[in-house]
């Protein structure tokens, strides 16, 4: 994990007069399996198809293996393969043309993978692309990424509209190619448990900026939330930075806190409360506090605060 | 250059249709010329006959519109089905793909003309015709379509039918006109140049950088 295979400078893209990417700064080194996260429509799409370039930025750059998005070369695409989100195969042709011209194309093609995948998706090579199931073209565009043994693979919401069996199939097909060769995956998805189960590091995407870049672990430990029973009430202010929800009913406050460290531990502690119990957070949790959902209110006392969370610390805004 | 053939394989193979139009086209030209120069004959005249010039008055023009049409189809059929935003996604870059779309524009041109211009040839070393006036016609239907293809691949990335068909329209009349006026010769050459080197790049530019 020492080259840099993806970087993104200052990405900044408006559609329109909408700002979707609002100054985007993201390194993935090679080998890394990293999970970009986000609601619909905080730009992931964007951000990979600017990556590839199938779009181009307002401002900022994007390199893969150091080479700028929109003018890479036949030698460097070879070695990138992507998934999109729907989907994106020629439709009117049948799968066998389809697959002729990936093979003819490709820099490598692994006839072997290719045969053998084919058969355990039972693929009907003689059949439109129009024609197939959603699930099918799925598995198909994944079969012909995966055929050209890319060193880069990115995944755009590859499952989005499978059904469990098909999804299940799909990961657990990736999961197996990845661990096997160690490529570098960009993978974004809706469902936090893909993530989780593939990604060694996350980004969060939040109205165009990414406010989580960090290693799954370190988002875990980084990101705590507890559980404050006072003796008689709440401290109106906690003055503790990196808050990210607050919320607060009668005697007990439940707190969510970004940038965990032994410092906020004891300023928690000299609130004294007599009651501190941290609480498990899974990645879904982590997102929906990271993304904004609105907090169940108990009685109106419910506050958000803007937070990043980074793997380095300089990057961190308070 | 592996990447440029197969490319321009696949533009053919999509566009079938529009090369067996122009080959059959161009045969049956060619035929229809050669019979038109007639027999042999040492006393015959010096000019190309006037059924000659009928056919190629016929067919280049005719030939110029389904240029206008396989290059608009290349362009447009490409955005509706999505191929471009496919292939880009693999090995070729951009400008492969775009290169290969005017390879294989410019074969189905040559297909188109071929026959014809080989008939026109032959008869130029079998009888005392005026070479200029040949070749003038050769250059002159070639540079033809050649504008007119630019035109179809412009009109292809313009995102308003209605635009396309009158931006068409007007060039196409434009340049029949600028050859009935202006006659063949250098100047028309020039212009009927200029027109394909103008849509050319301006086709390039869009493509380039529009969202696949």
């Amino acid at each position: 994990m020492s080259e840099t295979a993806i970087d993104v400078k200052k990405l900044v893209k408006y559609f329109g007069g909408r700002c979707v990417l609002k100054g985007i700064d993201l390194k993935i080194p090679q080998g890394c399996i990293y999970g970009l996260l986000g609601r619909n429509g905080v730009g992931k799409t964007t951000l990979i198809r600017i990556l590839l370039g199938l779009e181009q930025a307002t401002r900022g750059s994007t390199s893969l293996f150091g080479v700028d998005s929109r003018h890479l070369p036949s030698t460097l695409k070879g070695r990138i393969a992507y998934v999109a989100e729907g989907h994106n195969l020629i439709q009117g042709y049948r799968i066998k043309r389809l697959v002729a011209i990936c093979r003819s194309l490709s820099r490598q093609w692994n006839e072997t993978l290719f045969k053998h995948l084919v058969e355990q998706f039972h693929l009907p090579l003689d059949r439109k692309v129009k024609a197939l199931s959603a699930g099918m073209r799925a598995q198909l565009n994944l079969v012909l990424a995966l055929c050209t043994d890319p060193e880069v693979l990115i995944l755009d919401d590859p499952t989005l509209g499978l059904d469990t069996v098909v999804r299940r199939q799909f990961l657990e097909l990736a999961i197996d190619l990845i661990q096997q060769e160690g490529r570098t995956i960009l993978f974004s998805s809706h469902i936090l448990s893909d993530v989780e189960r593939i990604a060694d590091r996350v980004g969060i995407l939040v109205a165009g900026q990414l406010v989580v870049d960090c290693s799954l672990e370190q988002l875990k430990q980084r990101v705590k939330r507890l559980r404050l029973i006072f003796p008689e009430t709440t401290p109106d202010d906690i003055h503790l930075t990196d808050v990210i929800r607050s919320q607060v009913q009668g005697r007990e406050m439940i707190l969510t806190v970004a940038n965990w460290n032994e410092q906020k531990q004891a300023m928690i502690q000299a609130l004294g409360p007599v009651e501190c119990a941290e609480q498990h957070m899974s990645l879904e949790d982590i997102f929906l506090e990271c993304t904004g959902m609105p907090p169940v209110s108990v009685n109106g006392q419910d506050k958000e605060i803007e937070h990043e969370i980074h793997s380095d610390p300089d990057q961190t805004r308070d | 250059m592996r990447s440029i053939v197969i490319l321009i394989k696949r533009e053919i193979e999509d566009y079938a249709i529009l090369y067996v139009i122009a080959a059959l086209a161009s045969c049956a030209a060619a035929v229809f010329s050669y019979l038109g120069y007639g027999p042999l004959d040492p006393r015959s005249s010096h000019e190309v006959p006037r059924e000659v010039l009928g056919i190629l008055l016929f067919v280049v023009p005719s030939l110029a519109i389904l240029a206008v049409l396989l290059g608009a189809i290349q362009m447009a059929g490409d955005r509706f089905m999505r191929i471009s935003s496919f292939l880009v996604t693999l090995r070729p870059t951009r400008g492969q793909i775009f290169w290969a779309k005017w390879l294989a524009g410019l074969i189905w041109i040559m297909l188109g003309l071929l026959p014809m211009f080989m008939v026109h040839i032959y008869e130029l070393t079998q009888r005392d015709l005026d070479a200029a006036l040949t070749g003038a016609l050769m250059l002159g239907s070639f540079l033809l379509l050649l504008a007119c293809y630019g035109l179809g691949l412009q009109l292809g990335l313009m995102m308003r039918k209605s635009h396309a068909l009158v931006s068409a329209t007007a060039v196409m009349l434009g340049l029949s006109m600028l050859l009935v006026i202006m006659g063949l010769g250098r100047d028309s050459y020039l212009l009927l140049l200029l027109v394909s080197m103008l849509f050319m790049p301006r086709a390039w530019c869009r493509f380039k950088s529009f969202s696949l």
